[in-house]
């Protein structure tokens, strides 16, 4: 291991006993390296594949922790916070898709019928994300467990190793999480969870 | 806002939790058993038992869209790849006349093999880089060989020559090139542990290899060590000259699928900050490249450190430690003084301010080695005015009128200072003067006969019609005359009443300008209140030159606080004119200005907003939010009522629609709204723009009828305000025919399209975007009505108007070009159809457009080359244009449905 993975593998065990600069921490560490790696998956993969978050962690794993084989402290952990980040990602990535098809960041006060047109996907990421952060504001460790689960791909019981918890609390959170996003997407702004 | 009332402990948040935990106790009851149960619970909290049901009754009926994991949904949404590069090469394959001997490397756009001459007719190693595929149209590789071309023509003993190029078999473009053995110059340098002039010496061979390049109008836009080898003789060797250009016009839509901003550097750390803006690159670039280059060579430091945001912020912000402070203890007094300031000449945040060619500052490092002074030089007040004077003539007259003036002001404070007497004496007329123009003010009002008064809006001009005559009356005392001056032209400015401010502020500074003696601050102010209002009346030349002389003359006499608001009001012009780089370095400066002074007021709060927006506009979403935040707390903490609070509210709620968060930017939105509401009355003009956006945020939500009632709002109160032919009711009538299209309202629309084009017409003319919009969307619902005669004509005027108003290439200027192009190919103009389809296919693949977008301009032009018995062209792109309108889109979109129509009608004929 390398001493940039070491302090990965220390911020990970930081960032699982609550502590949220940690998060932070590895997010300004890492999130360069995930994004330059999805990028590359995506700009060189096969025309239908499914984008394999599992894949891809896998491999962030391995160039962050500079571990060869499949030793893999903090494995879960570590699913976890790429799940988050993939969330960023995608965001950033809707956006920018967003801000394209309006052509630039000018915020036009005109509409005009092209406008229309926008992309299913990305006012559905867009429209997830925010359920998603008001969600985060009530429940920060509900938000993480989407964020695992839609995110990350992540199985349950997974997603309970990574968070440090039970795979019924789990359970619990992702049957209310589903319900609070579902109503939060389905009733627009006035909505409250 | 929402954000807040969900924090920890408020209210909100613990009901949400009582909620919650109730929710998910239930849960854990049997289904027959949890109405009693949550009945027991809940006592005579009925809402609570309401709310609680709700959400069970959400649980049995599970979403799908949270059935899986999201991947599906990302792999739609990232569905625009570049495709396999399945046709790689291995050693042994034949390119060209060249054997492949080994892969060396891959880039984002290609990938790198070493090769060697196959023919015989010479032994040659090259450097053989194929593009990836998928880049490979006809049009691509045509432009692609004529750039090659350009690059060829490249003759210099340092520039690695450019030897041949061509097609793949498989059509994808390829570039041979001389292959060097050499090592990076920062790399070759340590090994050899070269002194400082031997480094120096060595580099201006690089700066000489990119002149005669530039000289020849190719750009490198890519110059790094890694680029820059040197080979066991010592002679320096520049690879993929221009290369990185070659690249992007064929990549750039692929290239961007990922990333943030529009055109990316492909090596963030030697990045010129406007390549990093996603700017037009120019040799200026090259020369922030050389500068960083050198900076490493000289000091064995990257200026730069840190990645991803982090340097990208440092590259923009300009701000780079000498290579003295950072090079080890040894080197320090060598780089100190000329070597420092050649670095950071040629490292000049902005492009003008560095050397204007890698000549001049090749000439400067050999004056450097020949112990001559050079030209280089820190930033300096009079190096200032002359670059200003040599940028914009209109300028120099005021500067120059001004220099005299300073000059003047300085030996008056000097001898002031020489004699504390004369100090006492300036300070008692200046109280002496504050209190006659209190004593005017008073008098004015004193003067006022509420039994004449007209009522309080007339009665306000009124009073300051008085003040006029009575200033008039002060011509014997210039100083007061111009003060009282300012006081009233203060006050019509912020009345509204522009046109009334301009003489009387032109006045105010002229008496400044010809009385005896002034301080610099007080010019200073009278400067900035006629540059401010010029800025807001949109003449931003004459502003510009003014708030330029009266931010230095504050400067000169120390006025922070004058300083800073005139700062604001040039960054506030400079927005309005586009200039939003040069926008965020003057609002940082006026936060500088103020930082000393450490105290939350109104104008640093104007400052952060400012700064807000012109970051929002580099599209730098993350650190506008931060500003906009901090504007407002800062605001919120002297007056929450504030106008000011309502305002940043509303650039916040921009920000939160740009970034797709509708739900917050209507919050947002709606709470800048009834702050104004509160403070100005509820017809006040100023709602007119908060109601238009919150409809828009509406309306991008596909909540069409509250959208409407937004923008029905916002055109009676523009109406009212502004009167029936202003722009601005244009808009509001052009959105409200939207909403009705989108509820199907079709005749409804109608009257409203015309009218929107009428005012149009009428009061911006056909070289503003605006008007092109509207005739398009008339068009548009024409054409849906069946009128396809008049939709023709209003497509063409709207193309024609949006090709003048917009950049050549424009993305959006495809809408109508699409839209034309389709409406004639299907009605018997196929070739003319064709071509507008073809130009605009190629403007959004170069602009990075969606692939939705791209597809369904495909499918189009291959339904238009399938009536001109193009069948082969022709099925291509309709089989091709289907498939991505399936990927992207979903197979029962409207596009995706039309699209299918045109490939079956091709193959039933």
């Amino acid at each position: 291991m390398t001493s940039r993975g070491d302090e990965i593998t220390q911020l990970m065990d930081r960032w699982s006993d609550g502590d949220e600069d940690a998060f932070d921490r590895l997010v300004e560490l890492v999130y360069d390296d995930l994004r330059a790696i999805a990028h590359r998956h995506l700009m060189m993969g096969p025309r239908d594949a499914v984008l394999d978050t599992t894949v891809l962690v896998h491999e962030a794993y391995l160039k962050l922790s500079g571990s060869e084989d499949g030793d893999w402290p903090g494995r879960a952990q570590f699913f976890a916070f790429c799940s988050t980040v993939m969330r960023r990602l995608l965001i950033d990535f809707a956006r920018k898709r967003q801000s394209l098809k309006r052509g630039g960041a000018r915020v036009r006060v005109t509409l005009d019928d092209a406008a229309a047109v926008v992309e299913e996907e990305v006012l559905e990421v867009l429209a997830v994300n925010e359920a998603l952060e008001k969600l985060e504001s009530r429940s920060p460790r509900m938000a993480r467990v989407v964020e695992c689960r839609f995110f990350g791909g992540m199985s349950v019981a997974q997603t309970a190793e990574a968070l440090g918890t039970s795979v019924r609390t789990v359970e619990r959170e992702w049957t209310r999480a589903r319900v609070y996003l579902r109503r939060a997407l389905d009733t627009g702004p006035e909505a409250e969870p | 806002m929402s954000e807040r009332s969900n924090a920890p402990g408020s209210e909100a948040h613990d009901r949400w939790r009582e909620i919650d935990r109730l929710f998910e106790a239930v849960l854990d009851v049997p289904p027959s058993e949890r109405d009693d149960f949550l009945i027991e619970r809940c006592g005579s909290d009925t809402s609570l038992l309401r709310r609680v049901q709700e959400l069970l009754s959400a649980v049995s009926d599970p979403d799908p869209r949270f059935d899986g994991p999201g991947e599906a949904l990302m792999a739609a949404l990232t569905a625009e790849r570049v495709p396999d590069d399945a046709g790689g090469l291995r050693p042994g394959d034949l390119v060209g006349r060249y054997h492949i001997l080994d892969e060396l490397g891959r880039g984002g756009m290609a990938t790198v093999y070493d090769a060697e001459r196959a023919d015989g007719a010479f032994e040659q190693r090259v450097a053989l880089k194929v593009l990836r595929r998928g880049l490979d149209t006809e049009d691509i590789v045509g432009r692609f060989l004529g750039e090659r071309q350009i690059l060829s023509g490249l003759e210099h003993p340092n520039i690695a020559r450019l030897i041949d190029g061509g097609a793949t078999a498989d059509g994808r473009p390829y570039l041979v090139m001389e292959r060097v053995a050499g090592e990076p110059i920062t790399d070759w340098a340590d090994h050899r542990e070269l002194s400082v002039r031997e480094r120096v010496e060595l580099f201006v061979q690089v700066a000489d290899a990119v002149q005669y390049a530039h000289q020849r109008l190719v750009i490198h836009r890519d110059l790094k060590p890694s680029n820059i080898l040197v080979d066991e003789n010592g002679t320096v060797k520049l690879l993929d000259f221009g290369i990185a250009k070659l690249l992007d016009s064929t990549g750039q839509a692929a290239a961007d699928s990922l990333t943030r901003t529009g055109i990316r550097p492909r090596t963030p750390a030697y990045a010129s900050p406007e390549q990093i803006r996603g700017e037009r690159v120019t040799t200026a670039s090259d020369i922030h490249q050389l500068g960083t280059v050198l900076y490493e060579l000289l000091s064995g430091r990257r200026p730069f450190e840190g990645s991803g945001t982090e340097l990208e912020t440092a590259i923009m912000s300009g701000k780079v430690r000498r290579p003295s402070e950072v090079a080890d203890e040894g080197l320090r007094s060598v780089l100190r003084g000329d070597l420092d300031a050649i670095v950071l000449t040629a490292m000049h945040v902005q492009p003008e301010r560095r050397y204007a060619s890698a000549a001049d500052l090749a000439a400067d490092i050999r004056r450097y080695l020949d112990h001559q002074p050079v030209q280089a030089r820190p930033d300096t007040f009079a190096y200032k005015a002359r670059r200003y004077a040599r940028r914009r003539p209109e300028v120099v007259v005021t500067l120059s009128a001004f220099a005299l003036l300073l000059a003047g002001y300085v030996v008056t404070l000097v001898r002031a200072a020489e004699r504390l007497e004369a100090e006492r004496d300036r300070a008692r007329v200046e109280s002496v003067r504050a209190q006659q123009v209190s004593e005017f003010l008073i008098d004015l009002f004193r003067a006022s006969d509420p039994n004449t008064s007209f009522g309080e809006d007339l009665s306000a001009f009124d009073l300051l019609e008085r003040g006029e005559e009575r200033a008039d009356r002060l011509a014997g005392q210039p100083e007061l005359q111009a003060e009282m001056l300012g006081v009233i032209g203060g006050m019509y400015m912020s009345l509204g009443r522009l046109d009334r401010a301009e003489p009387i502020l032109r006045r105010t500074l002229d008496r400044l300008q010809t009385a005896e003696s002034v301080p610099p601050a007080e010019l200073a102010v009278g400067l900035g209140q006629l540059g401010d209002l010029l800025q807001r009346m949109g003449r931003y030349d004459e502003a510009d030159s003014l708030l330029v002389a009266s931010v230095d003359m504050a400067r000169q006499s120390g006025d922070a606080d004058v300083e800073a608001n005139y700062l604001n009001a040039y960054g506030h012009s400079l927005l309005a004119q586009g200039s939003y780089r040069r926008a965020e370095e003057v609002f940082r400066e006026a936060l500088d200005v103020r930082r000393d002074l450490s105290r939350d007021d109104e104008s640093t709060a104007r400052s952060l907003q400012g700064l807000g927006i012109a970051l929002e506009e580099q599209e730098r979403f993350d650190p506008a939010e931060a500003s906009y935040i901090a504007a407002l707390e800062m605001m919120e903490s002297i007056d929450p009522e504030h106008t000011q609070v309502a305002s940043t509210l509303s650039s916040l709620g921009r920000l939160y629609m740009t970034q797709g968060r509708f739900a917050r930017a209507d919050s947002v939105l709606r709470r800048s709204l009834s702050l104004n509401q509160r403070r100005l009355g509820p017809r006040h003009p100023w709602l007119g723009l908060p109601l238009n956006e919150l409809g828009m945020v509406a309306a991008r939500q596909g909540r069409y009828e509250v959208a409407e009632q937004y923008f029905r709002e916002s055109l009676a109160i523009q109406e009212e305000a502004l009167g029936p032919a202003h722009p601005e009711v244009a808009v509001a009538v052009n959105n409200i025919s939207f909403t009705l299209i989108q509820q199907g309202r079709l005749e409804e629309a109608l009257p409203l399209r015309r009218r929107a084009l009428e005012i149009a017409r009428a009061a911006i003319g056909d070289s503003h975007d605006n008007t092109g919009w509207f005739a398009y969307n008339l068009g548009y619902l024409l054409e849906r009505l069946g009128d396809l005669d008049g939709a023709e004509r209003h497509y063409r005027e709207g193309l024609a108007i949006l090709r003048r108003a917009l950049p050549d290439g424009h993305f959006r200027t495809t809408t109508p070009m699409v839209a034309l192009g389709d409406l004639l190919a299907r009605t018997g103009r196929e070739s003319e159809g064709a071509a507008l389809l073809r130009e605009a296919l190629e403007d959004r693949i170069s602009d990075g457009a969606a692939p939705a977008a791209v597809a369904d301009v495909e499918s189009m032009l291959g339904g238009a080359l399938a009536s001109m018995g193009r069948d082969e062209e022709a099925q291509e792109l309709l089989e091709g244009g289907l498939s991505k309108l399936e990927d992207a889109l979903g197979p029962d979109a409207d596009l995706t449905e039309a699209a299918r129509e045109r490939l079956a009608a091709f193959r039933n004929r």
